[in-house]
């Protein structure tokens, strides 16, 4: 550690540039994490709007709907039923054309349908509840807004891979900027080394030194972006930007949600683990090649 | 098979592409002898002492260190043997960036002893070698001859069974030159097996000690007590 120390010291030029690469190779990581899990959020979020909204002919009582939304309630796969009646209709009618004289006096007689919304506890059985509804005789049409959440899913898909391969970028730059500063300091050190092989080190003592400078120079940088990066989004959380505050959870990964602060205790985590990871593994993958002597 | 002896050389062949370095080389050195090895420059001597901690390895035939077979040994784990050899480097070798202390206490260092060990030992080993009032100098601050008697110290503080010496007297003048003679001789009455390249035939002729002759990568002759003549 003194050695460590010393190396600290002696190299500042070497030590700041390496930290300061890699803070900023991690702040854009934590971005990509951030902009990939507020993705999912809003994945899970537009799901949960996804509904299965069903219309009914006139001739079909409301006495007759509701008995239908009561066993509904009871159906495991439904989350929630709402009931909309023709007078309901007509009034919600009004007040969206509300600037429009002309559209609200062609409405002579209420020829809207009742109707209910559900939504499903798992989107994926709402494909069933449409079909079940649609064959029924006494509805008049099923809208189901599929093609809503299919186009999220599919740029959710590209947005997700796009972070994958941004990741994997950075990580791979942050690595190269552990390897080549860890080499620096190597051949530098190259005719020590030589002679503490020669008087019997082990290849572990000659990696220790290198190792933990590598682990210093990664945990430094990515605690400290961790640290920009929870800021900024403490930030963003309290003056609501992209209605955030209104959002208080996140999902992180699937259905799989915490709260918002939470996730930004968690990101200064998972980027710490990445930056020992990342300077355990990328100095000692540059000091194995110079022990083979 | 178990022999006495502490370093062996079984028809060893060294070659660097078309060019050969050393052949037929065979010889075993017990515990606790002193033998130099002489002969011209170039003519295979270091290559030898190379050989000896796998700095270099043959291409043909086998070394065994304490009957341990050297080429059965991993990289990796050629520490453990590194450690049985303390070597004195032709050109020193010592870490400039680190004392006089700091160089000696690395051999120490590398086998992981406690502070409390290193600085019992290295003092001893300093005084050993008449560098007691140097123990913090810088080693630019230290003449020829007291370098070379640090890089002796240092070959000694982890206590190893063979001390491996490449041209120890070759860069220093005929008085620190004595002077290191004498300290070799001091560690091989304490029992350590000492094993000196050199071409100064003044010292081998004065000390009368084994004498392996090398000549173009041959070894011509092994005297029990031999001389040296150019």
């Amino acid at each position: 550690m003194n050695s460590l120390l010393q190396f600290l010291r002696k190299e500042k030029m070497i030590s700041t540039i390496s930290i300061i690469a890699i803070f900023v190779s991690f702040t854009l990581l934590s971005f990509i994490i951030s902009f990939s899990v507020l993705s999912n959020t809003a994945m899970n979020f537009l799901q949960k709007q996804v509904q299965v909204r069903v219309f009914f002919k006139d001739t079909y009582s409301e006495t007759s709907i509701l008995s239908l939304k009561t066993e509904l309630e009871k159906d495991q796969r439904v989350l929630e039923v709402g009931y909309t009646s023709k007078d309901d209709a007509l009034r919600i009618f009004k007040d969206l054309s509300k600037n429009d004289p002309i559209l609200q006096e062609s409405l002579t007689t209420n020829i809207l349908p009742a109707s209910i919304e559900i939504k499903a506890i798992d989107v994926k059985d709402l494909d069933d509840i449409a079909n079940e509804f649609s064959v029924k005789e006494y509805v008049d049409s099923v809208k189901y807004l599929k093609d809503i959440k299919d186009t999220f899913k599919y740029y959710s898909s590209i947005i997700t891979i796009i972070s994958i391969i941004l990741f994997v970028l950075f990580f791979t730059v942050s690595f190269g900027i552990i390897l080549s500063t860890i080499r620096i300091n190597i051949f530098q050190k190259k005719d020590e080394i030589e002679t503490m092989k020669i008087v019997g080190a082990s290849d572990e003592f000659i990696q220790r030194p290198f190792v933990h400078q590598g682990v210093v120079y990664a945990v430094l940088g990515s605690f400290l972006s961790g640290l920009l990066s929870m800021v900024i989004l403490v930030l963003m959380y309290a003056s609501n930007t992209l209605g955030l505050r209104d959002l208080r959870e996140v999902y992180l990964v699937g259905n799989f949600k915490v709260h918002f602060i939470a996730f930004t205790l968690i990101l200064v985590l998972v980027l710490n683990l990445l930056g020992y990871l990342l300077g355990r593994f990328g100095s000692k993958a540059a000091i194995d090649t110079y022990l083979k002597i | 098979m178990m022999t006495n002896s502490l370093i062996r050389f079984e028809n060893v062949f060294k070659a660097y592409g078309d060019e050969t370095i050393l052949e037929n080389i065979d010889f075993e050195i017990k515990r606790g002898e002193f033998v130099f090895l002489i002969g011209p420059s170039g003519a295979g001597k270091s290559t030898i002492l190379k050989l000896l901690n796998k700095e270099e390895v043959p291409t043909g035939g086998k070394v065994y260190i304490d009957d341990i077979d050297l080429s059965t040994v991993d990289y990796s784990e050629m520490y453990k043997i590194r450690r049985k050899i303390g070597v004195i480097f032709q050109d020193f070798r010592v870490i400039k960036s680190r004392n006089v202390f700091e160089n000696v206490a690395i051999s120490l260092e590398v086998t992981d002893a406690t502070d409390t060990v290193i600085h019992d030992v290295v003092p001893n080993i300093l005084e050993m070698v008449g560098l007691q009032n140097k123990i913090l100098k810088k080693t630019s601050e230290l003449s020829g001859g007291e370098i070379q008697r640090l890089a002796i110290a240092r070959a000694l503080a982890h206590e190893p069974d063979i001390i491996v010496a490449d041209e120890p007297t070759g860069m220093i003048d005929p008085k620190a030159a004595s002077e290191v003679m004498n300290l070799l001789l001091e560690i091989n009455k304490l029992g350590t097996t000492v094993l000196m390249a050199t071409h100064d035939y003044n010292i081998v002729n004065h000390y009368r000690k084994r004498v392996l002759k090398i000549e173009d990568g041959k070894l011509i002759s092994d005297k029990k007590v031999g001389t040296y003549h150019e």
